[in-house]
């Protein structure tokens, strides 16, 4: 999967105001109006020690809203936060119903507002190495249809997952799911 | 207006005592207002930034205000917090400097302050001051990292918000208070705009809010502005949360009302006084303990 990555460092290790998140993320959206179809843009917060919660509303908020009407579909992921930063990224996130991929060392997780079952279906969807159906994925969880088309629309709503089209081995086209690993 | 007889002397003029003041001496209702500080042997930064708004509310009105500080040692105290650079042409201090005390010489004195009364018109010089807040509260001070950064998001936050929804520019300060058994800060900003109940009430939304007690109610809860905008309304209830964690105090007065809330006892009350117009806020944080150091 394609991915650029942008560093917040090169903004201050510091980042306070709105306003400065306002200017950052101006760069950010013009950086993924360059990616292609199902590509991620990789957020590095390493040495940002500190933002305010209204720099993480204008500048996550506000990209994590913007993502569920982009087309093509993009993804945004969060890596190398520190603490502080994290903390108030998340609590920010948790105010506004919000979440945003986070990758880890191991694996990408949700931080934010999220419900376990969010993150278990969320998790699947990322291991999956294809879009993945809401069929499959209702399988595997052993979970209704409908149960799994609501979760998976919420975190569409989200912008951590995707909806593509994608072809059956019958060639019939059909609606599957895709996550930035 | 002649002072009340019921004024202490030597008391602190602080956010308390203000209330006090704008009821005795009723500055919005003189032609011609003048602020006696007879009795004020302190000023906090709460009452330099009341102070400062109330006395550009006068000048906006045509009306400007005269400051009376008999008192040199607090005259010369809030020429070096800053008040007469803060103030600039907006009011007079009398009595007025003689030839061996210009302000100027007295403020050559060091700044008392953390950070010295400042007036806000924009956002820009913000990062700066927060940055220096959280380079002295870690170098001097030797508060752990995250503690300075929660005091300086909570700047940050108020500040913005006062920025914001006032229209017109704001006052702050800061100090940090060392002696006694537990150290604490205390951070002010206020302004003399709209005040929390015309703001809100730009939003639909918040049509049912009616009067300035259930606007700071409504101000203080997650997501309620005055803009139609998801990704705001978060400031004062996240100052309110930090004010909660470290067990600090938070006034908030707006119009009439002054809400005052106490995170260790996890209460709040509200009075009504004297309209003011514009937000005042106040902030004290307790210096955390090391074997009790949470956050929320």
């Amino acid at each position: 999967m394609i991915e650029k990555h942008i560093s917040l460092k090169t903004y201050g290790s510091r980042l306070w105001t709105r306003d400065k998140a306002r200017e950052i993320r101006d760069a950010v959206e013009s950086r993924l109006d360059e990616l292609p179809a199902g590509a991620t843009l990789v957020i590095d917060g390493k040495g940002v020690e500190v933002f305010d919660f209204s720099f993480a509303n204008e500048l996550f908020g506000r990209l994590i809203l913007s993502l569920p009407s982009l087309s093509p579909p993009r993804f945004i992921v969060v890596y190398r936060l520190e603490p502080y930063a994290r903390e108030n990224l998340e609590k920010a996130l948790l105010i506004l119903n919000l979440a945003i991929v986070e990758r880890r060392p191991n694996k990408s997780d949700l931080l934010g507002k999220f419900g376990p079952t969010d993150k278990e279906t969320f998790a699947l969807v990322a291991a999956a190495k294809h879009p993945i159906t809401a069929v499959q994925l209702a399988e595997r969880l052993h979970t209704g249809l409908t149960t799994m088309s609501e979760r998976l629309t919420k975190l569409t709503k989200l912008g951590v997952v995707a909806r593509v089209r994608a072809e059956e081995p019958s060639g019939r086209e059909q609606y599957a799911y895709l996550a930035p690993s | 207006m002649e002072r009340s007889p019921q004024a202490r002397p030597d008391h602190a003029l602080d956010a308390r005592t203000f209330e006090q003041l704008l009821t005795d001496q009723r500055p919005f209702d003189q032609p011609s207002p003048r602020i006696d500080l007879s009795d004020v042997s302190f000023v906090s930064p709460a009452g330099l930034v009341q102070l400062s708004a109330v006395c550009h509310a006068l000048y906006d009105a045509d009306r400007p205000a005269t400051i009376h500080i008999p008192s040199f040692t607090v005259r010369s105290y809030v020429v070096r917090a800053g008040l007469m650079t803060a103030l600039r042409d907006l009011a007079l201090v009398t009595p007025q400097f003689g030839k061996l005390e210009h302000a100027s010489d007295l403020r050559r004195g060091s700044n008392p302050l953390l950070i010295e009364l400042t007036r806000f018109e924009d956002t820009n010089t913000l990062p700066s001051i927060l940055d220096q807040i959280v380079d002295v509260l870690m170098g001097e001070l030797r508060y752990a990292d995250r503690e300075a950064f929660n005091v300086a998001t909570a700047v940050s936050e108020v500040a913005q918000n006062a920025l914001q929804h006032a229209g017109v520019c704001a006052y702050g300060a800061m100090q940090v208070y060392r002696s006694g058994q537990r150290p604490f800060l205390e951070f002010a900003i206020a302004d003399h705009g709209v005040g929390l109940l015309q703001s809100l009430r730009r939003n639909a939304a918040h049509d049912d809010v009616r009067d300035d007690a259930s606007a700071i109610r409504r101000a203080l809860e997650p997501r309620a502005s005055g803009l139609d905008d998801e990704t705001h309304g978060t400031g004062l209830y996240h100052l309110g949360e930090i004010a909660l964690a470290y067990e600090g105090t938070l006034q908030i007065r707006s119009g009439s009302v002054a809400a005052y809330y106490r995170g260790d006892l996890q209460k709040g009350w509200m009075r009504t006084g004297m309209h003011m117009p514009g937000v005042q806020i106040t902030l004290k944080l307790n210096r955390p303990n090391p074997m009790t150091n949470r956050r929320s």
